[in-house]
């Protein structure tokens, strides 16, 4: 039996985890071996890596980001469960599309306050001290990745709408995901 | 005081609809604002945040840390280490107990997190203690209860987060964990030995192993000595900064790992996603926390708190008393990092007025966290036992970790009549 062949909608998803994912991977890979040249670089050729610490500092934004909403798609953001609602319940469901519903409001929220900075930073051509990088760009980056999150919440309300699973962190139907 | 106790009765509105806790510390930190100054304001606040969180040079030391313990876990040490414990302690009553505790504090001297430690050393301790007819409670009371040494030993990931939320340095902060870690190992093993000298039954003893076989065991666990050396020799030596510590250390963690031949694409890419989906989350519960804590400076509680000390001459323990007894009540109800961001920015304002180190409360609060992990309901180490050994009860888990819970509040006790544990090494290191 061929598989069933995927909806356009799936594909974009699929293809934004994997660029998602390999953002993660090359950020903070970057991160390590940033600090491990820069400070081999100091110590053994005298020669340190011009701009390390704005390096970091632009990496850091990849690996936080992509890592916000990765965490958002596994709903894995810390959750306080102080009432012990049946799994299965209405109440539950209610109670879990609320807590949604909030989320995605809030984080469309940060999202444009953070766009609101990114049109400052451009305005006022802010760059990093040594090696000039436009800050401009990182901070749409980081704003782009707050509405993607929200967008990432919005599919979980609607997945719940309906009548989806309403636990908490749960594995990943990803199959490049398994644990290691 | 009104608008700060307002907006923590509103976190705990969002808390029980089960928004997740960073999203409402952010909106009611920034309704809060909104509210106290105007909306403008407020906006302009929460995009400063967020921009300043991404771009923050000594944050990389979370990720960075993050990572080393995820490689140093797949690395699968957590076997050698608790061969080499077993070794030497492992013939006395309670000897695997005993044994587990060792590797624990061992495991976490590489690797910054509780669950981690707890998760790693359930799949090898437990099944050996069940094995020569251990108590499920005592082996499962001791495997969360040793999982705790994970944040307290350094390096930990609590620490460096306390830290910058107050603008202390990280290499003191883990120069001062280094004797209550010690001394939490000590009072660990007095535990199990009052457990098994009540109940010999619960803990019988194990083979003994001739000294030619522990120092070959002991050979085995090279690796750990070697990347703690790595990290804190580093750090006080003088070669690197905390910050750069910690890529080192993910680094050598790889190297180590890769080694042993545990790393194959596949579970370096998964390492590699997993800590970074670590490190959004706890960046998001650090950005949600930062615009509450602009909201409470707002506000004037941290300077009616300081004024209501004054006004009833409280004396200072008594405070230091009252804020442990607040973060294990908390601690019963909250997960453990969310809790230190939210309470950290109330309540260090008041302990530095009051003259306290702060590096001093940073190992308090680390411990009262410690105690929070084994403690009902949400216990996090004991709800990871409980997931890993799905036919143990968690009453059963809850009762094996009561005496540790004792030996903690002890511990505490002591820590707090004789800051000097804390403070000795700070004072030479870091």
């Amino acid at each position: 039996m061929s598989a069933r062949p995927r909806a356009f909608h799936e594909r974009v998803r699929d293809a934004a985890q994997w660029l998602l994912r390999r953002l993660a991977e090359v950020t903070l890979a970057g991160l390590a071996l940033l600090t491990l040249v820069d400070v081999l670089g100091r110590y053994v050729f005298s020669f340190p890596v011009r701009g390390a610490v704005e390096m970091t500092e632009l990496l850091m934004v990849g690996v936080i980001f992509s890592g916000i909403v990765l965490a958002t798609q596994r709903r894995e953001h810390v959750v306080v469960d102080l009432l012990a609602l049946p799994q299965r319940s209405g109440l539950r469901r209610l109670q879990q599309g609320a807590g949604i519903a909030l989320a995605t409001a809030i984080s469309g929220l940060l999202g444009a306050v953070t766009w609101s900075r990114a049109l400052s930073a451009l305005d006022f051509g802010e760059r990093t001290t040594i090696l000039g990088v436009p800050l401009a760009p990182m901070v749409f980056f980081m704003s782009a990745m707050l509405w993607l999150n929200a967008l990432v919440n919005a599919a979980h309300l609607w997945e719940i709408a309906r009548g989806g699973p309403v636990e908490l962190a749960r594995p990943s139907t990803d199959p490049e995901e398994s644990t290691p | 005081m009104t608008e700060a106790l307002i907006g923590f009765g509103a976190i705990l509105v969002l808390m029980l609809l089960q928004v997740p806790l960073a999203f409402a510390m952010a909106l009611v930190g920034l309704a809060g604002v909104a509210w106290i100054r105007n909306w403008p304001s407020a906006y302009s606040m929460a995009g400063a945040v967020v921009f300043e969180s991404g771009f923050q040079y000594l944050l990389s030391v979370v990720p960075l840390f993050v990572l080393m313990g995820n490689l140093v876990t797949q690395a699968r040490l957590s076997r050698e280490l608790y061969a080499a414990a077993h070794a030497f302690v492992g013939h006395r009553r309670g000897g695997l107990a005993l044994s587990t505790i060792l590797a624990c504090g061992g495991f976490g001297a590489v690797c910054g997190s509780s669950l981690a430690t707890t998760a790693t050393m359930a799949k090898v301790a437990y099944p050996e203690m069940r094995k020569l007819g251990y108590s499920p409670a005592l082996a499962g009371g001791t495997i969360a209860a040793g999982g705790t040494l994970g944040i307290l030993i350094p390096p930990s990931v609590v620490m460096v987060v306390y830290a910058i939320l107050t603008e202390q340095s990280i290499g003191k902060m883990f120069a001062a964990g280094i004797l209550p870690g010690l001394l939490a190992i000590v009072l660990y093993m007095a535990a199990v030995r009052w457990v098994t000298w009540r109940r010999p039954q619960d803990g019988p003893p194990g083979q003994h192993t001739p000294w030619p076989g522990r120092w070959a065991a002991l050979r085995d666990v090279w690796g750990v000595a070697a990347l703690f050396l790595l990290v804190m020799g580093g750090i006080y030596g003088g070669v690197f900064t905390s910050t750069e510590a910690a890529g080192i250390g993910a680094c050598g963690a790889f190297l180590f790992t890769w080694w042993r031949g545990r790393l194959t694409w596949p579970v370096l890419s998964q390492v590699l996603i997993e800590s970074a989906r670590t490190t959004g989350m706890l960046f998001l519960v650090l950005i949600g926390a930062l615009l509450f804590a602009n909201f409470i400076n707002f506000t004037s509680l941290p300077r009616e708190l300081q004024e209501m000390v004054k006004h009833f001459e409280v004396h200072p323990i008594v405070v230091i008393v009252a804020i442990c007894a607040i973060y294990i009540v908390l601690g019963c109800l909250l997960e453990s990092m969310s809790m230190v961001l939210l309470t950290v920015p109330v309540f260090y304002p008041l302990v530095q007025h009051l003259g306290f180190d702060l590096v001093w409360f940073g190992i308090i609060v680390v411990v009262v966290v410690e105690i929070s992990f084994i403690t009902p309901p949400v216990g996090l180490n004991v709800a990871v036992l409980k997931s890993l050994l799905p036919g143990v009860s968690m009453r059963t888990l809850f009762a094996g970790v009561t005496p540790f819970v004792v030996v903690d509040i002890v511990r505490l006790a002591l820590l707090i009549a004789f800051p000097g544990i804390v403070l000795l090494l700070p004072r030479y290191l870091g």
